[in-house]
């Protein structure tokens, strides 16, 4: 069977793999709820360079949260698109624009970090 | 005469002669209760038996000398050795993606998180990464080549 664009095969095959092979019940390592909300939430707002965010490779418990939190973050937009007086395209508009927005923000920050490691290299 | 030589016996053997009297306490009160329902003996047969209670009560207190104890809770073992079913499962698994992405470039590290954690799609991972949808893609395309081979997928 092949695979999309997306690689969606390959990865929901990886989280089953995690899931079986990297039981964590003490919750090792593991990231914080809030960290987890915002890792699904607004990854884009989140220094995921940091090598602590590999742990969700090796925990089923956290790939476990994470799952959890997409289908909430799924079943809001869903309920967001229904009961809304705007019309479905209107909502994926909105949240369309949202994201926009918050990646703008994102690549800002990006941006002004990297001058200004550029400025402390000339500087140096 | 007996107290000595189980005094010299609880030396050798314990390493501490003052445990003789309370040995030689409980080897005459075995005696006692051997002997009860039996007919009269001897003296010599009787020193006999409370020598062997004696000798078998200075055995019992080695041996249990030499069991390793531990003082504590388990709790305690639980904390220092975790459960074994995890230990399995994870000596089984041999796709270690936090080892391979931890040597990786940082890029290639969030563009795999992204698609994994949130689920974000190849075109989103490549706006947030500030390139194209091809070049984030031909950036994952060795380590997710890797995980098929492994995933045998």
């Amino acid at each position: 069977m092949r695979d999309d664009d997306n690689d969606t095969r390959l990865f929901d095959t990886l989280e089953h793999y995690i899931l079986e092979h990297y039981p964590n019940p003490e919750r090792i390592g593991c990231l914080d709820q809030d960290l987890l909300r915002r890792f699904v939430e607004t990854p884009e707002l989140l220094d995921l360079s940091d090598p602590k965010y590999l742990h969700v490779f090796k925990c089923a418990e956290c790939t476990r949260e994470l799952g959890d939190l997409r289908r909430i973050r799924e079943a809001r937009i869903q309920q967001d698109v229904v009961s809304s007086p705007f019309s479905s395209a209107g909502m994926k508009a909105i949240e369309k624009w949202r994201r926009h927005i918050v990646t703008a923000a994102f690549k800002t920050r990006m941006l002004v970090r990297r001058f200004v490691e550029r400025l402390k290299s000339v500087f140096r | 005469m007996e107290l000595e030589k189980a005094r010299e016996a609880a030396r050798t053997h314990l390493g501490d002669e003052q445990l003789a009297l309370e040995m030689m306490e409980l080897a005459i009160q075995q005696t006692a209760e051997y002997l009860a329902g039996l007919s009269p003996i001897g003296v010599e047969e009787t020193r006999l038996i409370l020598m062997r209670f004696y000798r078998n009560e200075v055995r019992r207190r080695q041996r249990a000398g030499r069991r390793l104890t531990y003082r504590g809770s388990a709790m305690d073992v639980e904390r220092l050795s975790p459960s074994v079913d995890c230990s399995f499962a994870r000596i089984e698994a041999d796709l270690d993606l936090e080892a391979v992405l931890n040597d990786a470039p940082a890029d290639l590290r969030c563009a795999m998180l992204l698609r994994y954690g949130s689920r974000s799609q190849w075109g989103e991972v490549a706006e947030i990464l500030l390139k194209s949808k091809e070049a984030t893609r031909k950036l994952c395309e060795r380590e997710l080549k890797k995980i098929r081979k492994k995933l045998e997928l």
